[in-house]
């Protein structure tokens, strides 16, 4: 599981995540993307190169979502593909953290 | 007793130690079988999915200490239309058929973090049942023909 974070214009930070987000990938990246979680005030995670997303995965987007809405920040979800996005939708998160299938949509929902 | 067709009727093994770096294998193994089962790669996704689930579950919920199990052994039996998959393990009791459902939160403030994997199982396989046999859980998942598996 990789994981890269840059800083995007309008202090969006943008998380890209590639691999598999399943129960060892999501322990990888855990305590990384809770300091971004709990310093950041818009985040954008990136899932279109994840192929494999497990329950503890869905733990990681769901902490960190609401370690940055305590904050009164906003975390966002794009691009995430096929399988990936029906466990999303299975697991009920489409309703708790906001997915968009473009990534500038994404940026102007966060950064606002 | 009718004979039995030896082709429609397959079984593979996987004896794993009740360890999380033990689920790489686990991955392997499903889509190892996927490919030989010929399932289109939903199946497959499901199939990796629902096994990780399970047997994070086992190694997380078997512990800790002397209730702590040291092995899980997978056996995937191929009867054709459906798969069936077998989990057994010598932890403490554990009954993953007993989990409620995960409520239905209204916002992401209220959300509760957890119990997700067993919700995914249930929602990616046909049919989950629990045994405690001997000491052990047996855990059966099966994988058949259904028309209400999420898009």
């Amino acid at each position: 599981m990789d994981m890269v974070v840059n800083e995007l214009d309008g202090g969006v930070t943008n998380v890209v995540l590639r691999g598999r987000l399943d129960t060892n990938g999501a322990e990888a990246i855990d305590l990384r993307f809770s300091v971004i979680a709990g310093s950041k005030r818009a985040v954008v995670v990136d899932l279109s190169e994840v192929d494999f997303l497990a329950s503890l995965g869905i733990r990681v987007l769901l902490t960190s979502a609401k370690a940055v809405q305590r904050k009164g920040g906003k975390l966002a979800i794009v691009t995430p593909e096929g399988n990936v996005l029906m466990v999303l939708k299975t697991a009920g998160i489409e309703t708790l953290i906001p997915i968009f299938q473009e990534r500038d949509a994404a940026i102007a929902a966060v950064g606002s | 007793m009718p004979a039995s067709d030896a082709t429609s009727s397959r079984e593979r093994r996987l004896l794993l130690c009740a360890d999380l770096g033990e689920l790489d294998r686990l991955g392997a193994f499903a889509r190892d079988i996927g490919r030989d089962e010929r399932l289109n790669g939903d199946q497959i996704f499901a199939l990796e999915l629902c096994l990780e689930e399970a047997v994070a579950n086992i190694i997380m919920h078997g512990g800790p200490g002397e209730h702590a199990g040291k092995h899980i052994a997978v056996t995937i039996m191929r009867g054709a239309p459906s798969l069936m998959v077998c989990l057994e393990d010598d932890g403490g009791p554990f009954d993953p058929t007993a989990v409620p459902p995960p409520k239905v939160a209204a916002s992401l403030e209220e959300a509760r973090v957890g119990g997700m994997g067993v919700h995914l199982i249930r929602k990616l396989c046909t049919d989950m049942r629990y045994e405690r046999v001997a000491g052990r859980n047996r855990l059966t998942l099966i994988f058949g023909p259904r028309a209400d598996r999420p898009a």
